[in-house]
This record gives structure tokens, sequence and C-alpha cells, in this order.
């Protein structure tokens, strides 16, 4: 083989240069491209760069090289501190060829490597002393970023003997400036003296980068690690950015010993960054999105036959067992042939709390969630379901909340009480680092895409409950503080659960009356669950029975474990929302018109019980319990259920007292179509009274004559209040005139 | 005294010394060799290594065998440091494990990656709020395994007498084990070293700073490296590394500055050989879970109990002195003996929290006292607008000199915390005290310690037990059950509670140093769940959450009684506790709801 071996390397210098330059002039990315892709950049960056001189920095994805030649790849990442420089020498001959120009008014050329292979991607606590001086990636947030300094790159030695004044000029290599011993001029040996007005140096900056909060293990602290960021890449990111770095993993003597006798053994860690990747709006986000939901287009959602979950290329083989797991999980049936999941499901959730199993049902729906519909022409359709518990203080309203978000894939648990419209939504902060302003993410912005539980809802201000009304139906938090207006994406889920306000749910008074939550806010909430605390003698001492069983100390009365265990259960949702997208069959759909049909026709004409609002929770829930049983598509009986859900939740919560038939009006009206009836037949009795007598009358008059009449059609006799808003009524309506507690009939009355 | 104390790093070398091979291993044995020469397994000699806790560091010789029981306060990034370098003259390995610095005076050659080698460093405090006599009895090095095995609720003298040490001083309250003078006996002389006014040694409780007590950086090798989590509570048997040549010499060192190599002899290094859990630490049982199989623990406990009524009258007869209310006492002995002892989909059982309220003076420092004098760690935290929003209460973390400020929440497992809102008054909370409220709210129902990291809170579990006092019902309502103090005309026998305290502590020790089996027979199941059903009826505030409460509270009393199945007729008594308690909650108009 020719060419030497780089020294203490297994790496042949000339191969290196051979396999970049192919790499570079040959290799294309996409297969049916017609140029070279690095040649076809190369070209670009230089077109860009106006002064030649200052050379170009050159982007090389990691990912490419490997493509191109596995080998070339294993030196970069094994060596990188010699193959770099290569990288840097060879790209820089291309381009004296390519462009044609002196050697002497091109600038530099610098290899910016990113995007490596997963293998070569660290989490930050696992970096080990295998990994000195390798190429690797790491993922983080920034926490701190020094102030700029200078860096020698090129340092001038002069001779100091009388005459000589020779000058060397020496550059950074292996990153160590070495002073010459011995002058070539005179031959007297350490005669050199740096001067550092003339060395050349470049910006550098220490960050401080450490760990997001998603990598670090249940009970342990975030670690950091400091970054060393040169030239370009200086001030490039701030403290809060989320970043991934591409560099060197380097260990240096801590030289803190000043005896030369003792060293310290303790090495001082850092990366020294060749390229950063951050992105500005990923500040805001504070996520990466995990879930990758192809809203754009129907046609790119996943399909489960394609397997996608089960690529090697894109998963570990840990993933991938437990994708397989999750898929057997969706797929196990009983003796009858049924699917089981979704009982055990429910089974697993909450095991603590006693019965509650359609509370549970929705809650799971709930996580799982509708199929996330293209924006189309049509307005969007949001997929996330919204869950709203009230009742009695102390039925486990609380613990519903924590399980559903500690089981949610990006779950941020709030309580009303505490949280103002800015904690929830963004705020804009002047950083005290950097005296800049900063745009921080609220709870409900936090949980883009996840879920947002919000305790003691009824205790919230107003103004964070007005945010809400976007959230729920746009889906966005709108900021416009301090000069920056901007529209957040708060694609979430709402969990919410309220007391009512007299701390105990009077069954006598409609949902909207125990708590005093705005109307439209509540007809923005699929499921309305009410729970009660039902001081029942029987329930009660099954509730203990159930209680003591998990206290299972002494070995009998067995209790029973849940079936999905925490883990499985949080990675079968993920599983779900990131890979199965159901959609309505023929069958559901039309199940759907009709059932929503008969939901609009029941009871009488006066009363509405389903709006355009329920069809479309009607249709995210049946996508949400297909998408429990990793079914693509929705069927008959997911819609049935569906409807049998929503009746379960808003039958007791919209039930009319009087009635007894569910009234969605009274939810947005607030008063019950049974009231609003008797007013109306009020009103009319009031009117004929007054067209039959004619004349002023006293006002008891006018309530016994009305009592009269009301006695002969068998219904329930006047009380005050009724009285006097159907006289306030009928005085609006111009029926009649007050005067002095007399009451006439105004002016000739139009039947 | 064995050449394994006094020179640990000789005996190391000499053993690295016998590897052979090409590469030496990482590991050769010399953890086993410490273990078996000085017989670690027998807890007497173990506890006859100088400890840390004891002596002040600058009384042990340098680079010497010590021990050191301590709460895990900041955990480090690991450490990566040059673990194996080539003696270029004697063509030999040299090793740098346990030590902090490269042996000087030698031609020395870097192996680079290969002699390179990561530890785990872990920055340690002693107990916080580790109480007088726990001290006095760790110091005094009695174990329970040497006298468990006789007399039964002893007084403190004969205990001392079954500690059968060749160099005893006879009746001395801290029988030192060595020959270093113990640390409490010395008049506290400020010496400019300890001065921690630059650095501060962020000891989680602030007025235990100036107890001249000693802080380490401890180092951890092999599979213990990185084996450790914050606020675990630990003791580590190692090599003291407190070297004068290490001192910082002035000049803070380049950027990232961090507080992470102060001077050693602020902050003493150990190097760990032996590391020993210790979860809810007791002076009385000071070994790891290993150690205390059940086997050995029930013969301890049918034997410690020959005199458990002395033993439990004493207890309830000293809280009574503070508390002068015996219904008061018995529920605050009975969280005394509570402890998490198993978790199930996400709940944790056995926990419940107490308010005394109704407490008629202006502090709760004689309740402190009373319990101080009963458990090994407690912390009396006063709560106060102008404490919640000025004192550090949630560890932070201050990413300028990169460590986890500590924070009064920041206790050991199975610390009785005691909240006393005797003073609390009208007063604004500013964004500091919201934010503390907000911690003690997720230590007290979710045993989780909120850790401040900037842009978001890391969750560490920690279990303590928190018992607020108050003068009304507890303002932050975080107390499962509420006791209305109803003082009476009650006298205590001091002088038998002197005689059983020491088995009211070993009583309390056996019942939470590990947790005991205790089990409900079926018909008291059901007896409970009928009585459950019918209080329900009765009073507002029954509801779900009592359930695990008296179900805790049934087991937390039947074990102070030496029992572990609960019978009907204890049942009924705890039942009897309840219906008082709920009466008197009735009677001061107190709604929890």
């Amino acid at each position: 083989m020719e060419g030497a071996f780089i020294y203490g390397t297994t790496i042949n210098d000339e191969e290196v240069v051979k396999d970049f330059r192919a790499f570079v002039t040959t290799h294309k990315v996409d297969k049916n491209e017609e140029d070279a892709t690095y040649m076809k950049q190369l070209r670009k960056v230089w077109e860009q760069q106006e002064d030649k001189a200052k050379g170009i920095k050159f982007s090389v994805e990691g990912v490419h090289v490997h493509q191109f030649s596995p080998t070339l790849y294993d030196h970069l990442v094994s060596y990188p501190t010699e193959v770099v420089p290569i990288f840097d020498r060879e790209l820089w001959s291309l381009s004296t060829k390519e462009l044609d120009v002196e050697p002497e008014e091109l600038g530099t050329c610098q290899v910016q490597i990113f995007n490596l292979l997963d293998k070569d991607c660290r989490i930050m606590r696992c970096m080990n002393p295998t990994d000195i001086e390798r190429l690797i990636m790491v993922k983080g947030i920034v926490i701190r970023c020094s102030d700029l300094t200078p860096d020698m790159n090129a340092a001038i030695f002069r001779c100091t003997t009388e005459d000589c004044k020779n000058e060397v000029k020496i550059v950074l290599n292996h990153w160590t400036i070495e002073e010459p011993t011995k002058c070539e001029m005179c031959g007297a040996s350490h005669s050199f003296q740096i001067i550092h007005n003339d060395c050349g140096f470049t910006d550098r900056q220490v960050l401080k980068l450490q760990e997001t909060p998603e990598l670090v293990p249940d009970g342990e602290t975030p670690q950091n690690v400091a970054i060393v960021v040169f030239d370009d890449l200086v001030n490039q990111v701030r403290p809060g950015d989320r970043v991934q770095v591409t560099g060197i993993y380097r260990a240096a003597p801590v030289q803190q010993v000043r005896n030369w006798r003792m060293r310290s053994s303790v090495y001082r860690t850092y990366l020294d960054a060749i390229a950063l990747e951050y992105s500005k709006a990923q500040r805001v986000e504070a996520a990466p999105n995990m879930d990758n939901y192809g809203l754009t287009q129907a046609s790119q959602l996943p399909k489960l036959s394609d397997e996608r979950d089960l690529d090697p290329m894109t998963f570990s083989e840990d993933e991938i067992n437990w994708n397989k797991r999750m898929r057997e999980l969706g797929q196990e049936t009983d003796a009858e042939g049924n699917r089981t999941i979704i009982r055990k499901l429910i089974q697993s959730f909450a095991p603590s709390i006693f019965e509650e199993d359609e509370v549970k049902k929705g809650l799971l729906c709930q996580l799982f969630g509708g199929t996330p519909k293209p924006i189309s022409s049509k307005g969007r359709c949001r997929p996330e379901i919204n869950t709203l518990l009230c009742g009695d203080p102390s039925t486990a309203k609380s613990q519903l909340l924590q399980y559903s978000y500690k089981l949610a894939p990006r779950g941020i648990y709030t309580s009303g009480k505490g949280s103002s419209a800015v904690g929830l939504t963004a705020s804009i902060n002047k950083d005290p680092v950097t005296k800049e302003l900063v745009l921080e993410s609220g709870a409900l912005v936090l949980s883009d895409r996840g879920l947002c539980c919000i305790d003691e809802f009824d205790k919230m201000d107003e103004n964070a409950r007005a945010i809400l009304h976007e959230v729920m139906e746009q889906q966005t938090v709108s900021v416009a503080k301090s000069g920056i207006v901007c529209s957040l994406n708060a694609r979430t889920a709402i969990l919410a659960s309220a007391n009512p306000t007299d701390s105990v749910y009077n069954p006598k008074l409609s949902v909207v009356e125990n708590i005093k939550l705005p109307k439209n806010l509540m007809t923005r909430f699929d499921l309305i669950w009410l729970m009660l605390d039902k001081r029942n003698r029987d329930t009660d001492h099954r509730l203990a029975m159930h209680l003591l069983s998990m206290y299972s100390e002494g070995g009998q009365a067995a209790r029973v474990d849940p079936e999905v265990d925490a883990e499985a259960f949080r990675r079968y949702v993920t599983f779900a929302r990131q890979w199965v997208f159901p959609t309505l069959s023929d069958e559901a759909a039309a199940t759907l018109e009709s059932s929503y049909m008969d939901l609009r026709n029941q009871g009488s004409r006066e009363v509405i019980t389903a709006t355009p609002r329920i069809l479309e929770s009607l249709i995210r829930l049946s996508e949400s319990l297909a998408k429990m049983e990793l079914r693509e598509t929705v069927r008959a009986a997911d819609v049935h259920e569906a409807v049998r859900l929503l009746k379960a939740a808003t039958y007791a919560a919209a039930v009319d007292p009087e009635t007894g038939l569910i009234d969605w009006e009274q939810l947005i009206v607030g008063v019950s179509a049974g009231k609003r009836k008797r007013m109306k037949d009020l009103e009319t009795l009031l009117q004929e009274l007054m067209a039959e007598r004619g004349e002023a009358m006293r006002e008891d008059a006018v309530k016994a004559a009305l009592n009269e009449k009301l006695g002969e059609r068998k219904e329930q006799l006047l009380n005050d209040a009724e009285f006097s808003s159907a006289l306030r009524a009928a005085e609006q309506a111009g029926v009649l005139r007050r005067h002095m507690k007399m009451i006439e009939p105004a002016g000739p009355l139009a039947s | 005294m064995a050449r394994e104390i006094s020179n640990p790093l000789g005996v190391i070398d000499e053993l690295f010394a016998r590897c052979t091979g090409d590469k030496p291993p990482s590991e050769w044995q010399e953890k086993a060799h410490f273990v078996k020469t000085l017989e670690l397994e027998n807890e007497e000699n173990f506890a006859r290594v100088p400890c840390l806790n004891d002596v002040l560091a600058e009384e042990i010789p340098p680079f010497s065998l010590v021990r050191y029981r301590c709460l895990v306060q900041d955990v480090f990034e690991p450490e990566l440091y040059s673990m194996l370098l080539l003696d270029r003259e004697a063509q030999r390995f040299v090793t740098t494990k346990y030590r902090e610095t490269l042996p000087g005076g030698k031609d020395l050659q870097d192996l680079g990656r290969n002699g390179l080698g990561t530890r785990g460093a872990y920055y340690c405090v002693p107990l916080p709020g580790e109480t007088p006599w726990a001290k006095a009895a760790a110091a005094a090095g009695r174990t329970a395994a040497a006298s468990a095995g006789q007399s039964q609720a002893r007084t403190k003298r004969s205990r001392d007498e079954d500690v059968d040490m060749a160099d005893m001083e006879p009746a001395a309250e801290a029988a030192p084990q060595v020959s270093q003078k113990p640390r409490q006996k010395q008049a506290p002389v400020p010496t400019p070293a300890r001065n921690s006014d630059s650095f501060g040694l962020n000891f989680p409780l602030p007025w235990e700073e100036d107890q001249r007590a000693t802080a380490c950086i401890v180092k951890l090798y092999d599979e213990d490296a990185e084996s450790l989590r914050l606020c675990e509570s630990i003791e580590i048997l190692g090599v003291l590394c407190v070297d004068p040549s290490m001192a910082n010499l002035g000049d803070a060192p380049s950027w990232p500055y961090d507080a992470r190599s102060p001077s050693t002899a602020l902050v003493p290094r150990l190097h760990g050989l032996v590391v020993r859990r210790l979860p809810f630490y007791h002076p009385a049982l000071p070994f790891s879970p290993a150690f205390l199989s059940e086997a050995r623990l029930a013969q301890a406990y049918q034997r410690g109990l020959g005199g458990l009524q002395q033993a439990r009258s004493a207890a309830i007869g000293l809280l009574q002195q503070s508390l002068k209310d015996p219904l008061a006492a018995e529920y605050v002995l009975a969280l005394l003996a509570s402890r998490v002892y198993g978790h199930t989909s996400g709940m944790a059982l056995g926990q419940w929290s107490l308010n005394i309220s109704h407490w008629p003076e202006d502090t709760a420092k004689s309740l402190h006292g009373a319990v101080s004098q009963l458990v090994p760690l407690a912390a009396h935290l006063p709560l106060t607008a102008e404490t919640l929003s000025g004192g550090r209460w949630k560890p932070r973390k201050d990413f300028e000199a990169n460590r986890l400020v500590a924070g009064k929440l920041q206790l050991a497992p199975g610390t009785t915390v005691l909240l006393d809102e005797a003073q609390m008054a009208q007063g604004t909370l500013n964004e500091v005290g919201v934010r503390a409220a907000q911690a003690l709210n997720s230590l007290v129902t979710d045993q989780t310690l909120q850790c401040d990291f900037n842009s978001y809170d890391v969750p560490i579990p920690l279990e303590v037990n928190c018992l607020f006092v108050s003068k009304g019902v507890s303002i932050l309502k975080l107390a499962d059950v509420v006791v209305p103090l109803q003082p009476q005309n009650v006298t205590t026998d001091m002088a038998s509670v002197g005689a059983g305290l020491d088995a009211a502590r070993f009583l309390l020790a056996l019942i939470t140093r590990q947790a005991r089996p205790f089990s409900m027979p079926e018909e008291v199941t059901a007896r409970f769940s009928e009585d459950f059903a019918q209080i329900r009826q009765e009073h507002q505030d029954v509801g779900q959450r009592t359930v695990h409460v008296w179900r805790s509270l049934a087991r937390a009393v039947c074990l102070t009684h030496g029992e572990e199945v609960l019978s009907l007729e204890r049942w009924n008594s705890v039942l009897a506790m309840e219906r008082e308690r709920l009466r008197r909650m009735t009677e001061s108009g107190i709604q929890m709801a």
C-alpha cells in the first residue's frame, strides 16, 4: 500500500485523501441526481462567499460519508483530530482546481461534520474514556455561555539573540503550540520569545450544555458538559436553546496543582465543537416532536403494515423489541376472539381508584386521541379530546389527573390555583444573564401534542380561562407583549378537574350552576364527567375492601396487580399515537350519521340534545377507541361505544334535573329547556290573562289568577321568583306595564 | 493498628504489584482484601474504623482508612482520571486509583486513552438533623448486633458495658474507639482553614454549618462508581485524602470555574472502598439492608420487646410532657412509627402526615425536643411568610459554581420534619415563598423533593415524616390527619421515662429501620370496612383517603404494641382514637374540604 500511516493510527494518509476526493466529486445522495451532491454544494458555497480570501465553512453530513464508504466514516469518527484536517486540506485543493484561481487568493476551507450515525450519538451520562478523542454527537440545553476569549491559533516567535531577530511562525498543531528550541539562523538554543502582538487569534467561547429532562432517569439529576466553540460557531446559541453538538471529546489535565512534583490525576473533559445544530423555534417548542404526524398530506400517514416502526435503520434493537411487544399486546384476544386490550388498559389505569370504569375509559380515549386530520380548506378539526371532571371533593379527581399526566407522552400538570394566564401560555422575560428578551413557554405550549392537566380549574382566574377558549378550539396561544407578537402552537388535550362552588355538588342545579364556569368554555369539553361522592353504605363498604386489598402484606387476599405495567402502558400509548391512524369505514360513517340524528331528535323540539360539536366529539371518540386496539379502520361498534360513553358522561352532567332528558342547551345557555318551556308558558298565560281582563290589576291578583290557570292545567304553582321573572320578561316583551304594584296591559295587544 | 487502617494506599499498591500481565486489571480484589483482613462482616470491627463524623478530619492522619456517615447532597458528573501509568524506569505499571494526585518523583509515561478511568464523585454532608443522642450513640460505637442478643430494655449504662472494647473509658458519654479525642468535647476554636464563607459547606440546615462538622467529596470506583443517588443516606469506608499540596493557591481556576475542587483542608476527599446504604438510618441498627435479614430482625424484635410496655409508655410519657394531651401523644407516636413500606401502582403505602392544631404556644420547640429524644433524625422548620420567602427551601442548581445549593427540605430519608406554623401571621409570599410552598406540598403529598434546575424542576424521591404544628388548622392544609389539641392535666413520671428511653428508641428503630410485616385478618378487614361505611355517614371529612390513613394508623399503633397482626380489639382502640379525633374536629368546627 502506498502512502504513510498516520502516527499511532491505522489510517493511511493517501487512502483517506483518495476516498474523500471521490466522496466529494462523485457521491450522489439521491441516485437520480445529476451532479455529485457535495460538488454542487461546493460551487454554491464559493459563489456565496464574496471575499474568497476569507475561506468557507463546508457542512458535510456524517450519514452521507457512511453511505459512500463505511471505512472512511469509521476513520473519521475514530481519528477526527487527524482526519478532519485532511478533509480541510483536500477540500481546499479541490476548490483551487474547481475555481481555477491562484492558491494565494483562496482562504482556508473548514469542513463541518454533522448528523452522525446513531451509534455515535451519546447521552451525556454515558460518555466514557473510550470516547476520548473520538467524534461524537450530544444533545442538550445550553445553560451558560461564557464571554468570548481570544485563542491563539498561530504564534510568532522571535530570536532574542542580538543581530539575529529571526522570526518563526508556528501554527497550532494538535491543539498545542510548541516553542522552537533552536534558532535555525544563529544556532542559539532556547533563545525564542513570543511576540504577542503579531500572533493570530480566533474567538473562543465555552458553552455549558445540560441534559434535556427526558433523558434524565427517574430520581437522578441532570449532568452537564462543557463545549468549546470557535470562530463562526461563537455566539450562535443562547442559554435555553436546544442544540445538537458534533465534536471531539477531549480530556485535559487539570492544571490546578502548582507544585511540579505533584500533578492532579483528574482530567477535565469537554467537547471541541465542529458543528452546532439548533433551531431558534425550538426555544418555544421546547421539545422535538416525538410523534411525527404527517399533518399536511393524508397519504403520508404511516400504515402498520408498512412496519416502519420495525425499521432497523431508524430504531435500536431494544426499541424494535418493544414495538413488537406492543403490536402483540394490541392483538391479544380472549376465548371468544375479542380483543382484550381495552379491558386490560382500564384494569391497569389507576387501580387504586375504586370502580369509575366509565371515567377511566373516557380518560383512556383522551390519552390516545383521535386521528389528526390534514389542514384543508374546510378548516381544522382537532384530534385532541378535552375532558372535564367535576364533582365533590375527595373523589380522587386529582389522582386520576395524576395518572393521566404520568402516562401521557408529554404531560404537564398544573394547578388552576397557582397558574396565571402567563404561566399557562407563554411569557416574555428578560434573561438575567444576556439581558435579552426571551420567550418562555408556559404549560399549554410545553404540552403541545400532549396532555395538559389542570387541577382546580374552577379556581383559575378569568384571564387564564379566557386563554383556554383559544387553545381548546384553535389550538394556538397568542402572545403580544414587549414588541413580540406571535402565535404558538398548543395542540394539547386538556384534562381539567373542578370542584363545585359550594364545595359540595348540589344535584338540584345544573353543572354550569354548580361550577361557575363560563358556558361557552364548558361546551368545548368533549366529555364532562360528574363524580359524586355518593355516601352509600354498600358502596362505601366495597370501596374500603377494595382499597384494603391493595395492602397485601400478609400474603392473604392477594392483591390484583395491573395487567399492563406502567412502562408498557406508557409505551403502548406512545406507540398507538405514533403509528396508528384510524379512518372511518363507510359503515361507521353511516352509523355516525344515524346516531347523531337520533341524538338530535331525542326529546322534544325545544331540547337541543346534540350540536355539530358533538358530532366532532363522536368522531374523535370512535377513532380513539379504534386506536386503542391498534385498528386502522373505525367500525360501527366503535361509534356505538362512543355514543354510549358520551351519554354516560353527559347523562349525569347535562341531564335536566326536572325532565330527566339530556339537555345540551342547559350547558350552553345555562337554563334548562324544561324551565324555559315553563317560562314561555307563563308568559303566554300572562298575555292571555291581560287580554281577558283588559284592565289594570293588582300584582297579587294577577298572581292568584295565574295560579288558578296553572291549577286547571295541573301544573306546579308559581313561586315568587318565577312570578317576578315572568313579569319582568313580559314587561320587556312589551306585553304589560308595571306601576306602583299595579299591572296594566300595554296598549293594543298584538296577539 | 492494622496497616490496612494506617496505610491503606500502601496495601493497595502492594496488591496491585502482584497483578501480572500486559494490561493490569482495573480491579484487583483490593476491596475483598480489606473486607477480609479487617473482618468487616462483623459490625463491631466496622465500628472500630475511625469515623469522620466523630473526629475532625485534621485529627486523623492523612491517607488513613476512615468511615463516614453522610447524605448525598450533590451528584457530580463522573470524573475522568488517569488510572494507569507506566513507570519508565522500572518498566512497571503504576496505579492512581484511590488517589488525587500522580505519584511524584518518577518518570511516568502517560498511556493515553488506555490509561484513563472514570470514577463517581459525590458531595456529601453529615446527615442533616441528626439528634445529639444519635450522634453520641454512633460515636460510642455501640451496635445492636452486640446488644440485641442481650438483656431487654436496658438502661444506657448497661449498654456501655456490653461493648467489649479494650481502650474504652468507663462511663464516658461518648466512648472513643480510637486514640483520637472525641470532637464533641472540644471547644469550638475557629480555624482559618474551616472558615467556609467563601465556599460554604452547603449543609441543608444552615444552622448546622457552625457545628464543626465535615463535608466530604466522595469518590467511588468500579460498580459503585455511579450507583449513588441524590438524598441517599450512606456510610463510606475509604481512604481519607487531606493534602496540603493540593490547597488552592489563591488563584481561581479558569472558567468554567466551579465549586468542585475546594481545598482538601476545607472539604476532604474520600476514596471509597466499601459503600453501605443506610435508608432510614438508626444508630441502634446501623447495618445495610443485606445484613438486616428477616431472621435477624425478627429475633431482635422478639427479644428487644420484653420490656415493651415500659418502652411504649416512656415514649408516650415523653410526648405527653410536651403535648399535655394523651390522644395527641398517641398520634405523634404513631407518626414516628410510620414509614413507607411499599408502592403499588404509583401510590406509596403507609405514608400519612399529621397536623396538631390549636397549639397554645408560640413555638413548637418543646415538641421538637421530645421528638428529638426519640428519633435519630429530626428537623424543626419554622414556617412563616418570612421564612418561606426568605430561606432556601428547595435545592437549586447554581450553574456558575456548578453545584446544587442545598435547601432546608433536602433531608435524609426517614427524618421527622416538624413544620412549625405556630408563628404564622399575616404576610405576603413572594415568588420564592410560593415556590417553597409548592416544594413543601410535593414533599408532603408525593414524597418527592423538587430540585430547581432553572428551566425545570427535577423530582427526587424522598420519604420523610411530616408533622405540622399550628395555632389554627395548618394553613398549608397538606396534612391527612388533624388533631385539635385539648391540653389536660397530665403528670408524667420522668423517672420512668428516663429509664425506658433507650428501650423506646430501640422499639422505634426496630419498627422503622426496615418495614415490619403486618397483616389484617379477613374478619378485621370486614369490620374495618363496615366501620368505615358507618362513620362516613356521620362525618363529612371521611373519604377515600381516610381508608389509607386508617390502615397506616392501625399498622403503626399495632407495631408499637409489638403486634404484627391487627386484632379486632386493637382495631377498636384505633377506631376509638379516630372517633375522639373526629368529635374534636366537629367541636372545633374544622372542615377540611
